[in-house]
């Protein structure tokens, strides 16, 4: 009986015909009330590092208390992206956005938000002259961002597929199954000029045009969320937040490519993704928008998903291809492209995450529509992963052409502490740094690439002074050496020996010539190395040198480094006019390298020391005795005192 | 590739596509031909439609399982022979297995050395064709290279090509019996193509009409002399890459000499796979980390005996490498001695 009634729902629930997503549309629909209060809590991966977990449930077990279960819902939902202020709280319908919300706090705004209807103001955004914000929308981080893509993540729980139906999700996907031929959709797409958005921004409907035109009955689609860049989250927020767009945005690809079997390959570091996905899958399924006859138009699609091992370079397409197989992700040489030949040998095509999901706003809405936000080389909106010392960090989306000024400026509030800006690193470990002067230059493909850098997935490291241009070079010089797969002797031993140079540079045993040397070989393994990841590798060195060449030549002849990062080319120093001898910094150095006593001026023995900080950090800021020296700066203070 | 003369092919009926094709793959690298089915009634159109040699069968399927398909083939064709592969073993399951005629029932996961053995005894060996490195077709194109006509066919490489004429570009990772894969790099050359040029992999590139290539021109060389102070680095004192440095007026002391001596040319990996198609030797680690190494599962007594990978070692130094020096002299051995 219980099976019965099982197979009844699920008849039920199967779309058999677009007219019955518009009628569970509008089913959904007249369940929900606009005006009724809901609380959302943002459950994206920093929200949930945050603890948005225990603030559901402390909303939860405050709204019981209360009895107001009836009156308020409760939903948790994709990333919001301003995650360095979570937990993102936001009310609706007023749509009070509260910040840096903790399991403490619920009780006063269920007493006061869900009861009086009233603002808790502490908790709201305070702009840089104290004037409080109320809606999300108007927060300066959110006001200068188009998030069409990302925009959707707030409003859904990512495992309701309800939520994104009520949305209008799947009607693009009904719209090219009735009413488009496969060929209209591919031009569409191609009109668009959408270009993909993993790295290469290769533009994805001359790639799917490829792989519909190649020889081969079975041909697949993939989408590739192996995103391994340092710091960059943006394909992990969209998939875990908004998992049915993707798919949708796959389903749609799929019907234009003539494709009837799908790969997902998700990092098994991104637990939330994988989960997610699953469930949409499973639930595309049961209403029929995965499957056989997918909403009666007689086209068949399914999509499994691949976990992947952990390995950067698998991101690359024919080395995830080459994963997808069974094997060890190694890429492999593609003079016949991926689309051509790929997965067994059959024409595949790979698009990110975020190419994918906007994929259904194009079909929705035109190509003339996209087409009219960007630049005239690149189209649409990129999402950013904003990380490093900016104020407001997080994830945003803007149209392509947004100078970075605003982007660093007006979305990221500038630079923290009020320091001064110095670079900012776009295009993850293989992209480069983009200095002061080049910051009004629009963001696009195009652009980023002219300026030694790319756009890569999206990653946006901002630097301060205080940072270092060699030792930031030598740092992911390091990360592309751990993962280099290690299969041809540019990647392999080029990133090696530019890394030992850098390392000896940093040291202060950087020689007469190493600059050209790093040069040189950086050129050999651009034009040489098997995949992006070996021909992209010398970027951050290149980048640096084109922009930074002074800063090298200080490490290496004056065994300088001027932004005091490298630990072999600074001393800490106390100063004896302002050392009041409080026994502090002697008191936290970890090595006894300071010598002195009670009210005796102290003395750092530079032979002991290991230069972990402590003592500069220890130091009350009302003496500020001990500085961090440069060596110039040790001997110009030594020869002083002499 | 087809398999051995007047092979019947071999059925694999399995729902799951990685499962499915990986295990093709397999057996079609061996030599066998393989059809596929992704459920029982496939499997059955197909068994109607062409003799099938012997049939891999998943228990579980969608529609008919593999007990009832086996069970259906074997009332039509006697003489077919089949095992039954599952994710889900069970006594009971392997008792109806060999009830309804299957020579073997092998529990998921399992060695595919295994399911050969299985083959290889009710099929017999397969006859070992070494195949070239992609599929030739007939075709002729024309292309030049160093100013010479060259007449390809469609799917040679451009190093295939130049080696056709006489022309010598250096490599360090190519053999002809072998998958190119392009390690070394060292056969890299320029290609123009109307204003552009560009550099490539000669090993891996596959040739093209009107293609107009120079194997020699000052970016390639620059490319060659950086890649060979790399692996002098490496592997300083072997004759091959001596010889090279000379050719190329490679300044040797470049870098500091932080010898590996492998250069993970991978020769020796795809001889003993493609070859001899045992996997007993393989890569592990990445980056500079990066090595060959006997596998688990390596049967040393047939290294032993075999030896022909050291070979094929273009630094010759195999044996102080992978620590074989207690294997028995041979003729393969005897190659290393320079070294």
């Amino acid at each position: 009986m219980a099976n019965l009634v099982a197979t009844d729902l699920e008849t039920r629930m199967r779309l058999s015909a677009p007219s019955d997503l518009v009628e569970l549309r509008k089913d959904i629909l007249s369940r929900r009330d606009p005006t009724k209060l809901c609380v959302t809590i943002c459950s994206g991966t920093g929200c949930h590092a945050y603890g948005s977990e225990e603030v559901y449930e402390s909303f939860v077990s405050e709204i019981q208390k209360k009895g107001l279960q009836k009156k308020v819902g409760i939903r948790r939902t994709g990333c919001h992206g301003f995650c360095e202020r979570g937990t993102v709280v936001v009310v609706f319908p007023e749509e009070i956005c509260y910040l840096h919300v903790k399991p403490d706090d619920i009780p006063e705004i269920v007493a006061t938000t869900l009861t009086e209807r009233k603002v808790v103001e502490r908790l709201l955004y305070e702009d840089q002259d104290g004037q409080k914000i109320v809606q999300e929308g108007d927060i300066p981080f959110y006001k200068h961002q188009s998030r069409i893509v990302f925009g959707n993540n707030r409003f859904i729980d990512p495992k309701n597929m309800e939520d994104y139906i009520a949305l209008g999700g799947y009607s693009a996907l009904a719209k090219a199954l009735s009413e488009m031929t496969p060929e209209l959709v591919l031009d569409e797409v191609k009109k668009a000029n959408l270009r993909g958005r993993g790295g290469g921004g290769f533009p994805a409907g001359v790639k799917w045009e490829t792989t519909r035109n190649a020889p081969g009955e079975i041909k697949y689609v993939i989408v590739n969320a192996d995103e391994g860049d340092p710091g960059a989250y943006m394909d992990r927020s969209l998939l875990e937040g908004n998992p049915h767009s993707v798919l949708e945005g796959l389903i749609i690809g799929a019907y234009a490519i003539g494709s009837h079997e799908g790969f997902i390959y998700v990092r098994q570091e991104y637990p939330l993704a994988v989960e997610n996905i699953t469930i949409a899958l499973e639930q595309a399924r049961k209403y029929g928008l995965l499957g056989k006859n997918i909403l009666g138009s007689g086209f068949d699609f399914d999509v499994r998903i691949h976990r992947g091992a952990g390995a950067f370079v698998s991101g690359e397409s024919s080395a995830l291809m080459t994963a997808i197989e069974g094997r060890v992700g190694e890429p492999r040489p593609k003079y016949i492209r991926t689309a051509v030949s790929g997965i067994w040998e059959r024409p595949s095509n790979l698009n990110n995450v975020e190419t994918w999901a906007t994929v259904p706003l194009i079909i929705n809405k035109g190509a003339d529509w996209f087409t009219g936000i960007g630049t005239k080389g690149s189209k649409g909106t990129k999402i950013f992963s904003l990380v490093g010392k900016v104020n407001n960090t997080g994830l945003v989306e803007v149209p392509m052409g947004m100078p970075l000024r605003d982007i660093i400026y007006k979305i990221g509030g500038g630079i923290r502490q009020g320091k001064k800006f110095k670079a900012v690193q776009t295009g993850g470990p293989s992209g480069g740094v983009i200095p002061e002067r080049l910051l009004d230059t629009p963001v696009d493909f195009d652009e980023l690439s002219k300026m030694g850098s790319m756009m890569g997935s999206g990653g946006m490291i901002v630097m301060d002074d205080t940072t270092c241009m060699v030792d930031i070079a030598r740092y992911f010089l390091n990360f592309l050496s751990d993962e280099s797969c290690g299969k041809c002797v540019p990647c392999r031993e080029g990133i090696h020996k530019m890394l030992k140079i850098l390392n000896r540079i940093c040291a202060g045993e950087g020689r007469k010539g190493d600059i050209e040397l790093l040069e040189e070989i950086a050129v050999v393994v651009q034009t040489s190395a098997l995949c992006a990841l070996g021909t992209t590798a010398p970027n951050p060195v290149l980048s640096t040198i084109r922009y930074f060449r002074d800063e090298y030549e200080a490490h290496i002849h004056e065994k300088h480094c001027p932004a005091g990062v490298c630990k072999a080319l600074i001393s800490y120093y106390i100063q004896p006019d302002k050392c009041k001898g409080c026994m502090i910094c002697l008191r936290n150095c970890p090595v006894g390298a300071i010598s002195g006593g009670k009210r005796e001026v102290h003395f750092i023995q530079q032979n002991k020391c290991t230069k972990c900080g402590n003592c500069f950090e220890v130091c009350p800021s009302k003496f500020a005795a001990v500085t961090k020296a440069t060596a110039v700066q040790l001997a110009q203070a030594v020869g002083n005192r002499d | 590739m087809k398999g051995g003369k007047n092979m019947k092919p071999i059925l694999l009926v399995e729902d799951e596509a990685v499962m499915r094709e990986s295990i093709k793959d397999w057996l079609t690298d061996i030599g066998y031909e393989v059809e596929t089915a992704e459920d029982g009634e496939q499997a059955l159109k197909t068994f109607g439609e062409q003799e099938i040699g012997f049939v891999i069968l998943d228990l579980r399927l969608p529609g008919k399982d593999g007990l009832e398909v086996l069970r259906e083939a074997k009332a039509k064709h006697p003489q077919l022979k089949g095992v039954i592969i599952t994710a889900y073993p069970s006594v009971e399951t392997a008792v109806e297995a060999i009830k309804h005629g299957a020579v073997d029932y092998l529990p998921k996961p399992f060695d595919l050395n295994r399911l050969e053995e299985i083959i290889r005894e009710t099929l017999g060996p397969v006859q070992i064709e070494i195949k070239p490195s992609r599929e030739v077709s007939g075709e002729e194109v024309t292309l030049t290279i160093d100013g010479i006509e060259v007449k390809a066919r469609q799917g040679m490489t451009v190093l295939q090509a130049a080696q056709s004429v006489g022309i010598d570009i250096p490599t360090l990772c190519y053999h002809e019996k072998l998958t190119p894969v392009g390690a070394c790099r060292l056969c890299t050359v320029e290609i123009v193509k109307g204003q552009r040029s560009q550099l490539v992999t000669s090993c891996v590139y596959p040739v093209e009409a009107g293609l107009v290539v120079r194997t020699e021109s000052e970016p390639v060389i620059n490319v060659r002399k950086m890649l060979l102070a790399m692996m002098w680095s490496r592997a300083p004192g072997v004759q091959a890459i001596r010889d090279l440095c000379i050719r190329y007026g490679v300044d040797r002391n470049k870098f500091e000499v932080e010898p590996t001596y492998c250069i993970l040319c991978g020769l020796c990996v795809r001889y003993c796979s493609e070859v001899k198609k045992k996997n007993f030797i393989g890569f592990v680690g990445r980056g500079t980390e990066r090595q060959v190494m006997f596998l688990p599962g390596a049967d040393f007594k047939e290294c032993s005996k075999c030896g022909e990978c050291y070979g094929i070692c273009p630094t010759g130094l195999m044996p102080s490498n992978y620590g074989l020096a207690q294997l028995p002299i041979g003729t393969a051995r005897e190659c290393c001695v320079s070294a």
